[in-house]
């Protein structure tokens, strides 16, 4: 059974509830045993003034495994990934070691889609997406800063995830545009404008379901929803699926396993095409 | 004494320079303390010493006295050796039985307003001149026989222009190029700036020329695979491809044999927008006209055989392998064009109507793949909106390119203008940072395209978008302050010029170093922009870096000069202040195989140096663990007797003793001196011709014999004269400063400074913070004393 | 602080490449909220260049920069816009300076200071409570999120608060 440290970062305690759960059970069923960190904080987010301040909280979390640390936020994950490539500088190391209660001493860290990814090569799939458009959403941070999983400016590995599952990955052009999530208690308005781009334009290109590899852009698309159908007088009523509740469906796993209920827009429909379309061969 | 066993007889001749020396220095004093010297058989002060009077005596003396060798106090060796050198050379003697006290400019014009320890500053120069001059040997200049062959690799248009002017000259001259025909990238183009000529109308004729001259031998689809030997001699090895047709059958009809041919490959030389065939011409214009049978592609089918009414394809033809011994080798591999699809942000390989320069080149071209239609590639349609973006692939660090690629702003600037008169209608806009058109012209051919209509968009695009009714491209207008988007028919990416990768293996075969950037390094970057490190060697055209048309041509002509100089008379000088090595003593380690900046030691048990490659620059010497390597000018021996005739008296604290390369730091002390920088007197001059020349001993047995402080100045790191010499010194200085500690010195004792020629003052304010330094510290062995136990009171 | 110390101030906080920015525009035309800011990321950086520091700290911008990065993925000089932000968002703060931005901002860090973690329903609450006007769409997204049984008051506790402690003390200032 291979080991990965997890990182569950906030999030997963309240608005991202089912992107823990789906992941906790994508995992088992893959034979990967998650170890959650033991003590970790906050990776500060988007918010961190200091970027000496951002590494260190980075880092606290990065000394509490050995093993590789996995993380299913994108924010969490470049932060992470940032504050690795920083404390490369043996001034920065320095400093944020002396604040530290163990030391740093390099980590390896992966985003879930990795994981994933990885561990999907050469798997049978026991429930084919045969039939399903997903338009797999990057957002920003999952490649950026580059050098990362993927090309920061034509990643292929979420399609090429969404092809393993049998699914039809469908191009929309605004997939890597920011969903404004960082910003969107204070300037709501701004932030709203652009999810609904993001939206409006997955729904252009066909798809049935947008996937989700951040929490944050899983709240302004799914949660917030609601509110952009509402601003802008449109039914958009596209299902936002997270990365883990798609790969899970595929795997066969129930819906409580991967808290389909707790999305806003009901991923139901997409399940019903998912089986009919078995039905049908 | 000399070999011979006998005492030399040594000649002392200090000069008043007017007033220049003697207002300060006690003249008199310097040379009634000259006559007490070991050796000197005879000392005088002189008016002007480089006057004809003064040389006079100075011959007169090594007639009657018999004098061995011969010091010259006065001004810096910089300015009179080769004077001197000759006054003794016309007396009889050897010219390197001459030594230099450089009391003028490190001395009296530095410490005006203390003669009395300027005049004691003057005597211990004098005493170290004379210690050296016991110890010089007579040296011999060998003149060697060399090849007057010429190797010039690349037949684009400075390897053509290159191996014209030798040919001309009487030079014999073998032209090697990689691809079937020569003329480089130059012969693909259309219109070339400023004049807007038809390229290939005005390269063709020097394709030609090159063919047709009988003191050219031109070996196309050849490589290099071998290169020893040095300047005057080297020993080429290299083999011509097989191309599968008998050269001197082939008519170049072309149409018989490739109708024939049922294979169609992208063809390279449209960089992929049209088609060719297996048995191919690169260009109409190839030189030679000779057809050429792509292996990759070829299905062995048999067909164009058949159709050859000559006869002259032969399936059976071998790779031949050819050597060549010559004096010279030019350089002129030229660049590739940076690869736009590592730009993804730009769809280059994703959307079919984002083009390169070099493709908008070919559909510009009447012979290109369009026949000069500029078409949008997606649907055979002229494009009627075309936007241009530059910089792409140049100034980006993002892609490891921080540099500009200098001719794209030109070359936008005028595929942008024939394109606007083809079609009037066009809109035709350049995205760009900085338009640069720095050139006889080339503002004035801004403003035409100005005035023809085509838009300047001041912004870098920052992506482009395919659509569904064609490209969007993405930028900041940033003269209005507005982030704008706009539809365009076809994008052209203006593609930077990069090193040439298959160039690498000429490079590291010949030893050429790259700069950052991975182009070729000349040896200086302004004041010998077409020579190569390595003697013999020159660089022409973007080999060194990214270069117009014309400065190619120019470069090509000047390496083609400079290897004329070298080889016209058949043979070269060696200078014999070189390295030679002590075989016994030896070991084998090979340290000075990887220190050598000229690559002229080689390790068979023992080390060798080739004397024709090496510089001089002593770094080995420096290096070598055993003392095996010596230097035949600036020995061991001479720098440890000038150490310890400096350190004899001792006259002042805190006493510095300074080794400063010939090239930079002595030459800043000079100028020092010429602008009165006054510095205190503290310091004694020791020249070497690389501070990578200072042995750790010579560090040593200076401290060891009561200097207080030993200060080491080369070129700024960079700029070094031998390449790599001062960073040699910087690594041996980190290495020294450990080993003092251990032995309870303090390390500070030890300085290192980098100054320029031009930084007269900067070394004058480092000798001064070196004094202070030194006065904190204490006198030498201050800090052993304390150590003791019994020291602490 | 002078002109040209504020200069220094925001080199010092986001690197010296700032220097060298040779206003292309990429960074502004890659910007997902540009259309929204009064100064462009590029027309702030030329700000911070030539010490305006009224001009870049009273800019809008600093506040609509969603931390996407994709400018800093691009920037052919190798400049950090974002830590750019980051460094003016700062200065801000310490000079005292207050909007609704910076509120939330400060209360999103106070929380990891004093918890380690951040608890989404009190950071709205605390953010509410300072900004009257956003109470609606927070409550709004609230019940969204309470009938999907995803709020919770309790993010977990840190135990290693004092080296959380320590991280701020000797880091934030730097």
């Amino acid at each position: 059974m291979t080991e990965i440290a997890y990182y569950p970062g906030c999030v997963s305690r309240a608005t991202g509830r089912e992107y823990d759960i789906s992941t906790r059970s994508v995992a088992k069923a893959l034979g990967i045993e998650l170890i959650e960190l033991e003590d970790w904080s906050c990776c500060g987010a988007t918010h961190v003034p200091s970027e000496a301040l951002a590494v260190g909280l980075a880092a606290r979390n990065l000394t509490q495994s050995t093993l590789p640390v996995m993380t299913t936020c994108s924010i969490c994950y470049s932060n992470l990934r940032t504050a690795i490539l920083r404390l490369e500088d043996n001034g920065m190391r320095a400093r944020v070691n002396s604040v530290l209660e163990r030391k740093y001493a390099g980590a390896r860290v992966m985003h879930v889609v990795e994981m994933l990814s990885e561990a999907l090569k050469g798997r049978e799939i026991p429930i084919k997406l045969n039939g399903i458009k997903v338009s797999p959403y990057y957002g920003c941070l999952l490649t950026r800063p580059g050098s990362g999983i993927d090309s920061p400016e034509h990643p292929r590995i979420l399609e090429d995830l969404v092809r393993g599952l049998g699914a039809e990955p469908v191009e929309s052009p605004l997939k890597m545009l920011c969903c404004g999530g960082p910003i969107f208690m204070p300037r709501e308005e701004a932030a709203l404008e652009s999810t609904y781009h993001i939206i409006k334009s997955a729904k252009r290109s066909g798809a049935d379901a947008i996937m989700a590899v951040c929490p944050l852009c899983h709240l302004m698309l799914d949660a917030k929803q609601g509110a952009i159908e509402k601003r802008y007088g449109l039914d958009l009523r596209m299902p936002v699926l997270y990365v883990t509740q798609l790969v899970g469906i595929a795997l066969g796993l129930g819906p409580e396993d991967l808290a389909l209920e707790m999305n806003s827009v009901s991923p139901l429909p997409l399940l019903e095409k998912v089986y009919q379309s078995i039905a049908k061969e | 004494m000399d070999q011979s066993g006998r005492t030399p007889r040594i000649g002392v001749y200090i000069c008043h320079c007017g007033l220049n020396i003697a207002a300060t220095l006690d003249v008199e004093e310097l040379r009634r303390f000259a006559e007490t010297l070991p050796n000197v058989v005879v000392a005088r002060d002189i008016q002007f010493t480089c006057s004809d009077a003064g040389q006079n005596t100075i011959k007169s003396d090594v007639a009657e006295h018999k004098l061995d060798a011969v010091v010259v106090a006065a001004c810096s060796p910089r300015l009179h050796e080769p004077t001197f050198r000759r006054t003794i050379t016309e007396a009889g003697l050897n010219q390197y039985m001459l030594e230099m006290a450089n009391i003028r400019e490190q001395c009296s014009w530095v410490h005006m307003d203390s003669p009395a320890l300027a005049t004691q500053k003057a005597k211990d120069l004098i005493a170290m001149a004379v210690a050296k001059a016991a110890l010089l040997r007579p040296l011999e200049t060998e003149s060697v026989p060399v090849s007057r062959d010429v190797l010039v690799i690349g037949g684009g248009v400075a390897g053509i222009s290159a191996a014209l002017d030798l040919a001309n000259a009487g030079l014999r001259v073998y032209l090697v190029e990689r691809r079937p025909t020569i003329g480089g990238y130059m012969a693909l183009l259309t219109d070339v700036f400023p004049t807007n000529d038809c390229s290939i109308c005005v390269l063709a004729p020097k394709m030609a020329e090159v063919y047709a001259n009988p003191m050219i031998k031109l070996m196309t689809y050849s490589e290099i695979l071998a290169i020893e030997g040095t300047v005057g001699h080297f020993r080429v090895t290299g083999v011509t491809k097989p191309r599968y047709v008998d050269p001197s059958l082939c008519k170049g009809c072309i149409n018989e044999c490739s109708g024939a041919c049922p294979v169609e490959v992208p063809n390279e030389y449209d960089f992929g927008l049209g088609k060719r065939k297996a048995i191919y011409m690169a260009i109409p214009q190839s030189v030679p006209l000779v057809a050429c049978i792509d292996t990759n592609a070829c299905i062995g089918c048999g067909l164009c055989a058949e159709a050859c009414p000559a006869d002259a394809v032969k399936y059976d033809q071998q790779a031949e392998e050819f050597k060549l011994d010559v004096g010279a080798i030019i350089v002129a591999t030229g660049w590739q064009p940076f690869d736009a699809s590592r730009k993804e942000e730009y769809g280059f390989g994703r959307y079919r109507d984002v083009v390169t320069t070099l493709q908008i080149e070919r559909m510009l071209n009447a012979a290109g793949p369009t026949r000069g239609d500029i078409v949008r590639p997606s649907t055979g349609e002229i494009a009627k909106s075309i936007a241009f973006i530059q910089c792409v692939g140049s100034r980006d660090q993002t892609v490891g390119n921080p540099y500009c690629s200098r001719i794209c702003c030109m070359s936008s600037l005028k595929n942008a203008q024939l394109i606007k008169e083809r079609y009037p209608d066009a809109d035709v806009a350049i995205h760009y940072i900085d338009i640069r058109a720095g050139g006889e012209g080339y503002e004035e051919f801004y403003i035409r395209a100005q005035r023809l209509g085509i838009r300047f968009i001041r912004g870098r695009v920052s992506s482009v978008e395919e659509g569904e009714d064609g490209l969007y491209v993405h930028y900041e207008d940033t003269l209005l302050g507005k982030t704008l988007m706009k539809r365009y028919d076809l994008v052209v990416l203006s593609t930077g010029l990069e090193a040439n990768r298959d160039a690498e293996v000429v490079g590291s075969l010949l030893g050429l170093s790259r700069r950052p950037d991975r182009f070729f390094e000349i040896a200086h970057p302004k004041m010998r922009p077409v020579e190569a490190h390595i003697d013999g060697v020159f660089i022409a055209g973007c080999a060194s870096g990214p270069k117009e048309i014309q400065v190619s041509i120019a470069q090509g002509s000047a390496a083609a000069s400079k290897a004329m100089q070298l080889l016209f008379k058949g043979e070269i000088e060696l200078d014999p202040t070189v390295a030679f090595v002590d075989r016994e003593k030896c070991i084998g380690c090979k340290l000075c195989v990887d220190t050598c900046p000229s690559r002229a030691i080689s390790v068979k048990d023992t080390a060798f140096v080739d004397e024709a490659r090496c510089k001089g620059c002593g770094t080995c010497a420096a290096a070598c663990p055993v003392d095996a390597i010596e230097m035949r000018l600036f020995s061991d021996e001479q720098i440890l007797a000038q150490i310890r005739a400096a350190t004899a008296v001792k006259g002042e604290y805190p006493f510095i003793v300074g080794f400063l390369c010939n090239w930079c730091s002595y030459a800043g002390a000079d100028l020092a001196g010429t602008s009165r920088i006054q510095y205190p007197t503290n310091i004694r001059i020791i020249r070497v011709m690389c501070a990578g020349r200072v042995d750790p001993s010579f560090v040593l047995e200076a401290l060891r014999r009561g200097a207080d402080g030993v200060l080491i100045a080369g070129c700024r790191i960079g700029e070094c004269h031998y390449v790599s010499g001062n960073l040699h010194a910087l690594q041996r200085v980190e290495v020294l400063k450990g080993l003092l500690r251990e032995i309870g010195i303090d390390p500070r004792r030890l300085k290192i400074a980098w100054c320029a020629a031009s930084e007269g003052d900067i070394l004058a304010r480092k000798i001064e913070e070196f004094v202070d330094e030194l006065k904190d510290l204490g006198p030498v062995g201050t800090e052993l004393v304390a150590a003791l136990p019994s020291g602490k009171d | 602080m002078d002109d040209a110390a504020f200069t220094d101030e925001v080199i010092r906080l986001a690197g010296d490449e700032i220097r060298t920015c040779i206003q292309c525009g990429t960074c502004s035309s890659s910007c997902s909220t540009a259309h929204l800011m009064d100064n462009s990321i590029r027309r702030l950086i030329r700000l911070v260049l030539e010490g305006r520091r009224d001009e870049a700290l009273s800019s809008d911008s600093i506040w609509l920069c969603t931390s996407c990065l994709l400018c800093t993925v691009r920037c052919p000089r190798g400049i950090r816009p974002k830590a750019v932000v980051s460094a003016l968002r700062q200065i801000y703060e310490r000079e005292g300076l207050r909007n609704r931005d910076e509120a939330f901002e400060r209360i999103f860090m106070d929380q990891i200071r004093n918890k380690g973690r951040i608890s989404e329903v009190l950071l709205s609450a605390a953010y509410a409570l300072r900004n009257p006007d956003a109470t609606v769409p927070i409550m709004e997204m609230g019940i969204e999120l309470i009938t999907k049984g995803k709020v919770s008051l309790d993010p977990g506790t840190v135990k290693g608060m004092d080296e959380v402690r320590r991280i701020f003390e000797g880091l934030e200032n730097d």
